[in-house]
């Protein structure tokens, strides 16, 4: 009898009666889909647009829950609304929609990826552990019409989740109670310091939005006006790739910009300081600095110098000094201006290779380049990107053959381009300024000697032709304050063959462009100035 | 007696030293087969030579290793190196000339020859850590593709009788020790002008097996020196067919390759007496050409300090 009541019961455990072993099974095997998700998006390309090896796992998972599953599918009411009588087709749509939704999570945190920072919280540390492993699958496969087995894996599951959840909210927690000084972590205040600081962070939030437009709000600006003037001039907005193997960051910094308070009284001075981070390879870079509030505007005093000048590297702290009643009650934002002269240069190696030779390869539709690596430029460390195009490599040569040259000067500092000084373009002998279209008032031909001693050291007169941008061309309005992108188009024929390609049939050659400039950045921070409580 | 029984003990010592053996077969010692593979130079960089990566105003060695992998001598090739002058100044000449013998009999894995050239890297601009720059070596040189294969001749298609060999469309994509090679032949038995006769004639496919540029024989200086050879000159091959000893008609004589395969027809014009019977012949035929390879290599220089 009891026997019989054993068999009845593991009947029903495999029947999926009680325990839901289906459910179970299809549980296991999604969490397993997850983690190779993870696993595999984490590591590696991790935004990587398609995957098809996940995809198909997603895939083959809708299929499979489909296929075992007997719960009710998730938007089924849609399905049945546009169409779809058959449950097993509203359970497959079903299924496969919420595949795609999980395959879709890691993208949406992308956009906040272009946000770093915001209101001084690191957003992509809280949405990454969130948006990352947030497991739908699980959720509803553990917690929809919940099964004995599947609801305990699918807690146990979860429970890691929300570990790692706020494992990956601590260094944000370490990092606040650092700043606020707090001796040894402890548990409890750490959540305690953690609540606040979300709470915090919160409220500055509101704060900044209220107080105007600051910070993350500027960035998400200048990124969307950025777009819109790309595609409004239509300049190409690639930029050459950057000096990788250089460790230094080149150029000037403004690090920890603050006020010494958020709110000041009205009889209080006001101290708003920062770290500036000058760094040059040779180039000796001078730093001038000024600050003053907006509100009326009001300079304010720098200390100790409102000028340096570093030969390699310097980190130097100033501070912006407001005296007491200085600043009336309200909200006021501090800028702190820095200006400092600067140099980009950028090499681009393509290739020349005589143009019948080219022709016979293509008419064969073999590859002229196998082999060989892809042209790209490679522009300097610094605020501003210089990429240099030419016609696709190999370029065919030809005595009297044609082609044009763009050199498109990128901001990618905070700042803008004050004004250029100088522009210098080399370009291998043989080649020179077509006279079909004059551009001899923008770009003067010179000789190596007559360069700056810096750059005749990398001319060499017997390889190279040097043209400079006009000193009239450069006082225009369109190179001063360039907050995007400026481009120099250079018309270009062949005017010695033999001098361009030697005697081979390929010939490697170069384009080298130096850009001088005087950058300038602009920081903010924000203040309140309230009035003097009165005693009672 | 005893003499007897010493001479027959003496007599199996002998046989039981030397081991009774008695030749069989002779073993033929292999002879290479030259005419195969579809490389003629090979041509690589030196290992270290130059380095990955150089300093700037650095002196060192460019050193390439050209082995003749074909089975055709190579007499007055070109080489030469390009570089990019702005970062490389080359201290010896950027062309030299190479005879290097192809494989033989006695050496069955060719000739080689070792080029060193002397260069200098030149001083970087400021800002910048390092610049890549790529060498480029050529190699042009008149060479010859030697094609023999065994035909089968059957001037009677059609009577019905044993048969020493088939006529029959034979593939040969191994190469014949060269880059550009004969890979397929096509047999057929045409109706001569002759009734007592027939006309042999082959449809002959032939491919560039190789990665190099094919030009005509005679332009490979200019060509490579970067002069304008003129289009009619790339990819010209000069064929010459025989069967046997009998110079066969081939049209054209001069190929251009103008597709990745490419065929021609070449034809006995003497004709086979029908009476003749069937047998097997071999058929050669010499592809003579002009070949440009070359091989580029990366390296970095980086600035001394930064």
């Amino acid at each position: 009898m009891s026997d019989d009541s054993s068999i009845k019961k593991i009947k029903k455990v495999f029947q999926g009666e009680s325990w839901g072993i289906k459910e179970f099974s299809v549980l296991i095997f999604a969490i397993a889909v997850q983690l190779w998700d993870l696993n595999v998006r984490l590591s590696g390309t991790y935004f990587s647009t398609i995957n098809y090896q996940i995809i198909s796992l997603y895939f083959s998972l809708a299929v499979i829950a489909a296929i075992i599953l007997d719960k009710k599918p998730p938007f089924k009411k849609i399905f049945a609304r546009i169409g779809i009588g058959l449950p097993f087709f509203q359970k497959l749509f079903g299924f496969l929609l919420f595949s795609f939704i999980a395959y879709c999570i890691p993208f949406a945190n992308y956009i906040f990826m272009k946000i770093p920072e915001y209101g001084g919280i690191p957003l992509r540390t809280i949405t990454s552990a969130i948006l990352i492993f947030w497991p739908i699958w699980i959720i509803y496969l553990a917690f929809s019409e919940p099964k004995k087995l599947a609801r305990w894996a699918g807690s146990i599951y979860l429970l890691i989740w929300v570990i790692i959840l706020i494992v990956s909210i601590a260094p944000l927690a370490a990092y606040q109670l650092q700043d606020a000084e707090i001796p040894g972590v402890m548990p409890g205040r750490t959540i305690g310091s953690l609540y606040r600081e979300l709470v915090g962070g919160a409220k500055e939030w509101k704060q900044t939005i209220e107080g105007g437009t600051i910070g993350g709000y500027e960035k998400i600006k200048k990124e969307i006006q950025i777009g819109i003037e790309y595609s409004k001039t239509g300049i190409d907005p690639t930029q050459a790739k950057v000096d990788a193997a250089n460790k230094r960051d080149l150029g000037v910094q403004v690090l920890q910009m603050k006020a010494s308070s958020p709110v000041y009284y009205e009889n209080d001075q006001v101290n708003v300081y920062a770290q500036i981070k000058a760094e040059t390879l040779e180039q000796p870079v001078t730093t001038k600095v000024k600050c003053y509030a907006t509100s009326e505007p009001i300079p304010g005093q720098i200390f100790p110098s409102n000028e340096f000048t570093i030969e390699t590297y310097d980190v130097q702290d100033v501070d912006c000094v407001f005296p007491s009643d200085n600043l009336e009650e309200g909200l006021h934002t501090i800028h702190l201006d820095t200006e400092f002269n600067f140099e980009t240069v950028s090499y681009f190696e393509t290739f020349f290779m005589n143009e019948e030779t080219l022709r016979e390869l293509q008419k064969k539709k073999q590859d002229p380049l196998a082999g060989y690596p892809k042209p790209s430029a490679t522009s300097s460390k610094g605020p501003v990107n210089i990429n240099i195009k030419t016609p696709e490599a190999p370029i065919p040569s030809a005595p009297d053959k044609r082609m044009t040259l763009s050199i498109t000067l990128h901001n990618t500092g905070p700042g803008q381009i004050k004004e250029l000084k100088e522009v210098y373009i080399f370009i291998p002998k043989g080649l020179g300024i077509s006279t079909a279209i004059d551009g001899r008032k923008i770009y003067q031909k010179i000789e190596c000697n007559e360069l700056p001693s810096e750059e005749a050291k990398v001319c060499v007169p017997d390889t190279t032709t040097v043209y400079k941008v006009s000193a009239d061309e450069l006082k225009k309005e369109l190179y001063k304050n360039i907050v995007l992108s400026r481009e120099f188009r250079l018309y270009l024929e062949i005017q010695d063959y033999d001098a361009l390609l030697g005697e081979s049939i390929i010939k490697p050659g170069n384009i080298y462009a130096s850009a001088k400039y005087d950058y300038e950045m602009d920081q903010k921070v924000q203040i309140k100035i309230q009035k003097q409580p009165t005693s009672i | 007696m005893i003499k007897k029984i010493i001479c027959l003990t003496m007599l199996f010592i002998l046989i039981g030293c030397t081991g009774m053996r008695f030749p069989k077969n002779k073993e033929a010692i292999p002879v290479p087969d030259i005419h195969q593979g579809t490389t003629a130079i090979e041509m690589q960089y030196t290992e270290g030579m130059p380095p990955k990566e150089i300093f700037e105003k650095q002196l060192f060695e460019i050193g390439l290793e050209l082995q003749n992998k074909g089975a055709t001598d190579i007499q007055n090739g070109i080489f030469n190196l390009a570089v990019n002058e702005q970062f490389i100044t080359l201290l010896d000449e950027q062309m030299t000339r190479f005879n290097i013998k192809g494989k033989s009999v006695y050496n069955p894995i060719g000739g080689k020859e070792q080029i060193r050239i002397k260069a200098q890297s030149r001083e970087l601009g400021r800002q910048i850590s390092g610049q890549s720059t790529t060498l480029i070596a050529n190699a042009c040189y008149q060479y010859q593709t030697k094609a023999t294969i065994l035909t089968c001749i059957d001037p009677q298609p059609l009577k019905k009788e044993t048969k020493v060999c088939t006529v029959q469309s034979q593939s040969t994509p191994q190469g014949q020790g060269g880059p550009i090679a004969v890979t397929n032949i096509e047999p057929k038995m045409m109706p001569h002008q002759n009734p007592d006769k027939i006309k042999p004639a082959y449809v002959i496919t032939i491919k560039n097996l190789g990665n190099g540029q094919v030009i005509e024989p005679n332009t490979i200086y200019d060509a490579c020196t970067g002069r304008n050879i003129g289009k009619e000159n790339y990819d010209i091959l000069l064929i010459n067919a025989l069967l046997s000893n009998e110079i066969l008609n081939c049209e054209p004589q001069t190929l251009k390759l103008r597709q990745n395969e490419n065929k021609i027809l070449c034809e006995s014009t003497a004709g086979i007496p029908k009476t003749a019977g069937n047998y097997q012949t071999p058929i050669t035929i010499e592809l003579e050409y002009g070949y440009i390879q070359t091989i580029p290599k990366t390296i970095r220089i980086a600035k001394r300090t930064y």
